[in-house]
């Protein structure tokens, strides 16, 4: 039977329990109410259950505490405060007090407990590494480790995490099968923890082991209700993925499904996994973004893959970007076009220089209708990507069209536009000047502003 | 003395003593509800940072750092005569871990040298920048803008309060976030990643972000920042610290929870500001504006049947300057209560309201009966605990109870805010500076917490004359800064 709390099955329990009188008593107010319980997003919080626990948690505390209190009540305090208020009062005083004093004490052991592991790790640790190194290098057999392991399992649980970092070949392979002997995989694959560091170590830790070990456990941790856990694993599986050429058989989750996980994550995990992903960036522009754009049909993946793309700064050949430019979204057109000057770049890695400039060329002038075509667009979010994607690009064919933009009544388009111009080189510079002496002020001040930051930023990358 | 023969004096004494029993045990019981809720939402503090502060890894903070994916942020500073402070915390908001900010202060009219200098400490030009939001403000005199890296934007604009340089920043910034912040704080170095952290995990849902404040008296400052946390030699300050802790993690954390945080400081909040545009910015009117603009939120997304989050997150933290002369504290306190008035007062239609879930049904009665009416009910208690010693209707050992219960109440609940600091984050590195703050959240109990009471009851009496609020300017100290060698 299922016991999952859910929405409705709550408003059933609440309607059933509700006094049939109310709703005739209160009609307008009673089908308002309902009204607006049945139009809100059945939307169930990614930590629903989490949050359960904890205030499960604070009620069964709060009644084991408040049975405290009343037992106190009646068998002490009671028998020397004959008015109830007080005594219950005083009863529920003494035993917050104890709980009170209790967290002191614990507080200061938790301190002292620390400061001794410190010391303890300082000694032991040098002399764990030495044990271990003689294992990796099959100097020694495990006997010594194990007793290390059962006597200070902790100091010995970062040694081996360290040197599975560090080991390659047969010893990690030889490191792995100890810490599935000992049991250690096991821990790190339940995160026994809640340090959030000693976790993302575990996880980094279980992406070192051998792959039947570690692939498993790791995608068992991308439903993980921690965000930060679900993005070390889906970091420690791209890790492995891009290191190993695992087999499907063995890995459910290949670079492009790893990569279409990321993007349907929360903002976070996408941050956290960009380098990463970076380093695959050419092999998933083959095999992965161009079917997962085509294929996409809700905005959020692919504005998230668009904005991926786009950090990683590289030139990548993606034809189905083109098709993205006539989207009905106008936030997915401005992205598809913030990737123009980037897309341009591409001119394949073999061949001479000069045939690969002649590819960029031309690339560029493949894409400038469709910057054209960003510049008339309607939508203003459209024309600033098309502005910084013209500027990108330097066609000189966007001049006149840019030059109108700036004479716009939006300020934070105009503005864009003269900086658009500014970077645009002898011609786009030289309409600014000519804004600079015209009768619009406010443009004037934005001409200057822009071929003064350029200037600035031209000299600090000559410095630097 | 029974001076009209007609008169049952004895049935009148038996009302009398029914009454004020009535009254005395609804107080107790009243101090006994209030105990139990502030120790639950200490229980379910404690639980709940166990369980979800979770730092981030010196690995993770340098690909956020590096990272161009992350949203651009900008720090609001409204400033009103605030030059003996505003070197030093400006330039500390200028050196923040975060790959993508900017600081954007509102020099409201002031009346010192706070333009001129931030002018030329910061080297500032005129800028062309336009005002492109849709709150309606005072005019703007001019923009300054610097052309370091991490920009500074100034703007001078006609006096008009507090709430109205915030809008004024919100209508010139363009950033998708903004984060105000008090122009006498210091921000913590790795904050923005910390404060940024609820929207990143969930940024369809997220829409304002609550940090916690705490008091800087006597720690060292360098550079704008704080290098050295300490208790203050001030009694004032540590009761005040003590203050702090148990009102942020005692009750914040719990609220934020349920989703009915009606707080955040305005000293240190973050928000989505097209969240903050479409509600209609924060409100001239009232002298509670952050409170008001977060009950608002919640007003009009619950209105709306849209789904929303407004958590509190206890790992960023903002130190800011407490008042540690009684007539300032005075002051503020004062101001705080007439603003938890104006805000209640202004959304009272969501007083048990379960159209409004959990907000109306327990978050804003809480606030009403608890927070509002709390320092009345205290002092009422008080009155009659003494008016029954005077006219012999209680023993004096039940008035010394009740005061004692009432005193001990309150040391349980601050020694229970200290323990959640000292539990989960730790900042205060000697074992010295808890010590301190425990005996601080014993002494607060005798006396200043009574003077507080009474100031509050006045606050509340200002706010039903209907008393306007002003900017609440404060005397500044200045930082305990470090010389710099």
């Amino acid at each position: 039977m299922n016991f999952q709390p859910t929405r409705d099955r709550a408003r059933r329990l609440g309607l059933r329990l509700f006094p049939r009188f109310l709703p005739s008593l209160f009609p307008s107010w009673f089908s308002d109410v309902m009204r607006r319980s049945q139009d809100r997003p059945q939307i169930v919080s990614q930590d629903f259950h989490g949050q359960s626990v904890v205030f499960l948690k604070a009620v069964l505390v709060m009644m084991a505490i408040l049975a405290t209190v009343w037992a106190m009540h009646r068998n002490v305090t009671s028998r020397w405060i004959h008015e109830v208020p007080p005594s219950l009062a005083v009863s529920c005083l003494m035993i917050q007090f104890v709980l009170a004093l209790v967290g002191l004490v614990l507080s200061g052991s938790t301190k002292k407990r620390d400061q001794r592991r410190q010391r303890r790790a300082a000694h032991l640790l040098p002399l764990i590494r030495h044990h271990m190194a003689a294992y990796a290098l099959q100097a020694q057999g495990d006997a010594e480790l194990r007793r290390l392991h059962q006597r200070h399992s902790r100091e010995f649980d970062v040694c081996l995490r360290e040197f599975l970092n560090n080991a390659s070949g047969q010893a990690r392979h030889h490191l792995s099968q100890l810490a599935g002997n000992l049991g250690l995989v096991e821990d790190w694959k339940h995160l026994a923890t809640r340090d959030h560091t000693a976790r993302t170590e575990a996880i980094e830790a279980l992406s070192l082991l051998s792959t039947d070990l570690g692939v498993p456990a790791l995608e068992a941790l991308i439903e993980h209700d921690s965000t930060l856990v679900r993005a070390a694993a889906l970091k420690a599986l791209v890790n492995v993925a891009g290191r190993e050429n695992l087999p499907a058989d063995r890995c459910k989750m290949d670079l492009p499904a790893l990569f279409r996980a990321t993007i349907s994550s929360s903002l976070l995990v996408r941050v956290l996994l960009a380098s990463d992903l970076r380093c695959h960036a050419h092999s998933l522009a083959q095999n992965g973004i161009p079917q997962l754009l085509l294929a996409e049909r809700s905005a959020g993946p692919l504005l998230a893959a668009l904005e991926m793309i786009e950090c990683w700064r590289y030139g990548l050949p993606i034809e189905s970007l083109h098709s993205l430019l006539h989207h009905s979204n106008p936030r997915i057109r401005a992205g598809a076009l913030r990737l123009a000057p980037l897309e341009s770049l591409h001119a394949g890695s073999n061949g001479a220089w000069t045939s690969q400039r002649q590819a960029v060329r031309s690339n560029t002038e493949s894409l400038v209708p469709l910057v054209i075509s960003g510049l008339l667009d309607s939508d203003v979010t459209v024309k600033a990507a098309a502005l910084s994607a013209a500027a990108g690009l330097n066609v000189p064919s966007t001049l006149p069209l840019i030059e109108h933009c700036a004479d716009t009544a939006d300020q934070h388009l105009a503005s864009l536009a003269c900086l658009a111009l500014a970077t645009m080189g002898p011609p786009g510079r030289a309409i600014l000047n000519s804004k600079i002496h015209g009768a619009n002020a406010r443009l004037a001040a934005s001409a200057v502003e822009s071929l003064a930051s350029v200037q600035l930023a031209n000299a600090s990358a000559f410095q630097a | 003395m029974h001076y009209f023969s007609f008169i049952d004096y004895t049935a009148i004494d038996i009302l009398v003593h029914r009454v004020y029993f009535f009254f005395e045990s609804t107080i107790i019981f009243y101090v006994f509800a209030i105990n139990l809720i502030y120790f639950l939402l200490t229980v379910i503090a404690f639980l709940a940072l166990r369980k979800y502060h979770q730092p981030f890894t010196t690995a993770e903070r340098e690909l956020l750092m590096k990272s161009p994916l992350m949203p651009k942020i900008s720090l609001i500073v409204p400033a009103y005569n605030e030059a003996a402070t505003c070197r030093e915390s400006v330039g500390g908001m200028l050196r923040l871990n975060y790959p993508n900010y900017d600081v954007v202060v509102i020099n409201d009219g002031s009346k010192d040298k706070t333009l001129e200098t931030l002018v030329s400490e910061f080297r500032l030009y005129k800028s062309s920048r336009v005002a492109t939001g849709t709150l309606t403000t005072k005019p703007i005199r001019q923009i300054y803008e610097s052309s370091d890296p991490v920009r500074l934007i100034v703007i001078d604009k006609v006096n008009g309060g507090k709430a109205d340089a915030i809008n004024v920043g919100l209508n010139v910034t363009t950033s998708p976030l903004v984060i105000v912040v008090d122009s006498d704080s210091l921000i913590e170095r790795d904050a923005l990643f910390t404060m940024v952290k609820p929207y990143l995990e969930d940024p369809d849902r997220v829409i304002a972000v609550g940090g916690t404040v705490r008091a800087v008296n006597d720690c060292d400052v360098e550079y704008g920042l704080v290098k050295q946390i300490r208790t203050s030699h001030s009694h004032i300050a540590n009761f005040q610290s003590v203050e702090y802790l148990r009102a942020f993690f005692g009750g914040r954390v719990g609220f934020s929870l349920m989703n009915c945080l009606l707080i955040i400081s305005g000293a240190f909040g973050l928000f989505k500001r097209d969240a903050v545009l479409e509600a209609g910015g924060f409100e001239h009117d009232t002298i509670g504006e952050d409170m008001e603009l977060v009950v608002r939120m919640h007003h009009m997304w619950l209105d709306k049947n849209r789904d929303y989050r407004i958590v509190y997150t206890a790992t960023p933290v903002c130190w800011t300057e407490v008042p540690q002369s009684l007539k300032i504290l005075k002051r503020q306190r004062k101001r705080w209560q007439r603003g938890l008035f104006e805000s209640l007062w202004r959304h009272r239609e969501m007083f048990f309201n379960p159209r409004f879930g959990i907000v109306g049904m327990f978050a804003f009665p809480y606030f009403v009966i608890f927070e509002m009416l709390g320092p009345l009910v205290e002092m009422l208690g008080y009155l009659l605990t003494i008016l029954g010693l005077m006219f012999r209707i209680i023993a004096p050992e039940i008035a010394i109870l009740f005061f004692s219960v009432s005193i001990m109440f309150g040391i349980v609940l601050s020694i229970s805010g200290v323990l959640l600091e000292e539990f989960t984050l730790a900042r205060y590195p000697s074992w010295r500076h808890s010590v301190t703050l425990f005996i601080s959240g014993v002494l607060e109990n005798f006396g200043f917490r009574q003077l507080l009471t009474i100031w509050r009851v006045q606050g509340l009496i200002d706010a039903f004359k209907g008393k306007k609020g002003d900017w609440g300017a404060m005397e500044r100290r200045g930082f305990n800064v470090v010389k710099k060698t």
